[in-house]
């Protein structure tokens, strides 16, 4: 039950796998911006997947304690990106995160400076369609740290993530 | 305590012990399923129950229209069949929840309409974004066609949807908060029956306690009763034995208190001791008691055959042996057998025993034995003479002419004439010999396994020793005097009596044939009288 949410839609991308395979079509168009970051001053970065794949990659594992299933996300850590972008962590308090499907998390610094998570591209090496919860997707390292097993972090793991903007408060 | 309350507190105590097994036992079961039931729970609240139903509905709602107005603002050339693509994904990945989870699970009266709406979109969603691909406006364009005739007539029945799940969620969360309030009704029964159950236990402990508690003040109790009983039984067998002791000190018997298996001695009194002359009480003895060796065992064995003995007359040992009575008793005391003897010293009774025998066998003047005695001696003899048939003779003496003595000299003299004639007579015979005073002047002689002949020596030479002697009287002048005697030989059978008669009638011979001489009695008038 864990990870439920995740493992439910792992399982519906195994089931549907097969059917990938065969179209053999990108699952998003790999240079179509795909997540924009809002910086302070008003502009924006639009990052398309191949942005982020040329970036270091972090693989990640997450597993259900009932079954053996595990999951391996494969994606960009949160903080490199940040970094990378020039955004210091003082310049923000919250990351506001936003869905393809309207729906929107606050993630605090302190989560990315403790936990790190990563936003992941792949899930068991292949790329995911937004009809399967891509294309990308904010992952929690739920297997390192077992306080991560709460609501408060399942809601943050957002998925279709496609913008993010920083709070100041 | 008695038997039948030894085994009632028993019984009581298995059915109390019986009764606890069982509690216990129920106590482990009622709590093994608490237990268990808790370990599911826990489980099924180890992760966040995810509730999505209701927003997912609403989500489906919202992308509906979101889609919708992608597929106009497509048609009206504002965004890129891309960007519409995007959209039929998201409401995809919406729809696709729906497939897998039953919404509607806990709506208790099924809402045909609201499923059929869903199944439309699902389905629609479904084909749609199969055939959505990247970078095709021709197939956007009849997808944004089919969008914007089929959407907006599920816009209200989907309204439906978004009612039925918040209906069915409400009735799931209100089952899970029934199943967690009987479960914890549940548990709180457990936990009141455990509650129950260790309160009876520690009732029951302390119970227990209370009871060790009472039997060990009173075992206490028992104790010092015991240990003062115990002190003053000890005082009381002290006093006793310091009683007894000196009852035995101050009793006119010598006293000794033996065991009887190993002989160690518990008591002699100091008289005792000392009369024996040992120093130390361990070294007395029954054996030491007696002057002969081998009368401490005769005794012994009678004591133990008889286990009491009465005045044994015995020579007891001292430093000069007593005669002394001994008795005993064997005495049972608990767990020993000892031995009682007192004995008490008769020598002075003995020693006036004998004088009173002597008394009452002498003749008082002379010395020797007076009639009475004779007699007896005499008759002892001759019985012994019959029974080896030996021959005896008796003589009978009587001292011629002594009333002359008497009137001439006075009754002094006479007396003194008496007491030498006897002795003279004394000297002259063995030791055999039985010899008389029968009254006055006349003696009598028993001579045992003596014949004729020498009967008639014996008796010859004591009349001539009579003859020669010379009485010297106060007055410095002598006496003499002479005696005639009878002489019977004894036949066989012949009474004492009958012997003497026929040696008196021989004296009577001799006293008439003229005196100072020596007569035979016959034997004819002894047949006479047989």
């Amino acid at each position: 039950m864990r990870l439920f949410r995740l493992t439910l839609f792992g399982f519906l991308v195994c089931c549907l796998g097969a059917t990938s395979g065969v179209l053999a079509a990108p699952a998003y168009p790999p240079s179509r911006p795909a997540l924009s970051v809002q910086l302070n001053d008003g502009h924006s970065i639009n990052l398309s997947l191949n942005d982020l794949t040329s970036m270091p990659k972090r693989v990640l594992t997450t597993s259900e304690p009932n079954d053996s299933t595990v999951v391996e996300w494969t994606g960009v850590d949160l903080g490199y990106l940040l970094t990378h972008l020039n955004i210091a962590p003082d310049s923000y308090s919250y990351l506001r995160l936003d869905a393809l499907n309207m729906y929107s998390v606050m993630v605090p610094r302190e989560d990315i400076q403790r936990f790190n998570p990563i936003i992941a591209y792949l899930r068991n090496g292949k790329s995911m369609p937004i009809s399967e919860y891509g294309p990308l997707y904010l992952i929690y390292p739920f297997d390192l740290f077992p306080e991560l097993n709460a609501q408060v972090y399942f809601n943050r793991s957002i998925w279709q993530l496609s913008k993010i903007s920083l709070i100041n408060e | 305590m008695p038997n039948t309350d030894v085994a009632r507190f028993q019984a009581n105590q298995r059915r109390m012990m019986a009764v606890l097994v069982v509690l216990v036992l129920v106590m482990a079961v009622i709590v093994g399923s608490a237990l268990w039931m808790v370990v599911r729970q826990a489980e099924t609240l180890a992760t966040p129950a995810l509730h999505s139903e209701l927003w997912r509905s609403h989500q489906a709602n919202a992308q509906i229209r979101r889609t919708l107005s992608a597929a106009l603002a497509y048609k009206q050339g504002n965004i890129s069949a891309d960007d519409l693509t995007v959209q039929i994904q998201v409401l995809r990945s919406i729809t696709r929840t729906f497939e897998k989870q039953h919404v509607f699970r806990f709506l208790p009266v099924r809402r045909p309409s609201a499923e059929q709406a869903l199944n439309q979109v699902i389905q629609l969603s479904k084909d749609w974004d199969e055939r959505a691909a990247w970078g095709d406006p021709i197939g956007a364009d009849i997808i944004a066609d089919e969008i914007s005739q089929q959407l907006p007539g599920l816009l209200e029945p989907m309204i439906d949807v978004l009612v039925s799940a918040n209906i069915s969620l409400s009735n799931e969360l209100d089952d899970d908060r029934q199943k967690l309030h009987s479960s914890f009704l549940y548990l709180g029964w457990s936990l009141l029956g455990l509650l129950i159950g260790s309160a009876l236990l520690v009732a029951r402990l302390i119970v227990s306690y209370l009871q060790v508690r009472q039997l060990s003040l009173r075992l206490g109790d028992l104790n010092q009763n015991l240990e003062a009983r115990v002190e003053e039984r000890t005082q009381e067998l002290s006093e006793e034995q310091a009683l007894l002791n000196y009852i035995l000190e101050a009793s006119p018997s010598d006293v000794a208190l033996l065991n009887a298996k190993d002989s160690q001695v518990h008591f002699v009194n100091e008289r005792l001791l000392k009369r024996s002359g040992i120093k130390q009480q361990q070294d007395f003895s029954i054996n030491a008691l007696f002057a002969h060796p081998g009368e401490g065992e005769r005794f012994h064995e009678a004591l133990e055959a008889r286990r009491q003995i009465n005045d044994w007359e015995a020579l007891l040992a001292g430093e000069q042996p007593y005669w002394g009575v001994v008795s005993g008793r064997v005495l049972d005391q608990i767990g020993r057998t000892s031995y009682l003897i007192w004995s008490y010293d008769i020598s002075v009774r003995k020693q006036m025993e004998q004088e009173l025998l002597t008394l009452a066998n002498t003749d008082s003047l002379t010395g020797i034995n007076n009639r009475h005695a004779f007699m007896q001696l005499a008759e002892d003899s001759l019985k012994l003479n019959h029974r080896y048939r030996r021959q005896c003779a008796a003589l009978m003496i009587d001292i011629d002419h002594f009333k002359q003595i008497n009137d001439v000299h006075g009754h002094q003299v006479g007396d003194l004439a008496l007491q030498a004639a006897a002795q003279t007579l004394v000297n002259g015979l063995r030791e055999v010999d039985v010899l008389g005073r029968l009254g006055g002047e006349e003696f009598a002689i028993l001579l045992p396994e003596t014949d004729f002949t020498q009967a008639r020596q014996v008796a010859e030479r004591l009349r001539k020793n009579i003859e020669n002697m010379q009485v010297l009287l106060p007055s410095q002048n002598t006496l003499s005097m002479t005696v005639s005697i009878g002489l019977a030989m004894n036949t066989s059978q012949e009474s004492l009596d009958h012997l003497l008669g026929r040696a008196d009638s021989a004296l009577y011979q001799a006293k008439t044939n003229g005196r100072n001489r020596l007569e035979t009695a016959g034997e004819a008038a002894f047949r006479q009288k047989l």
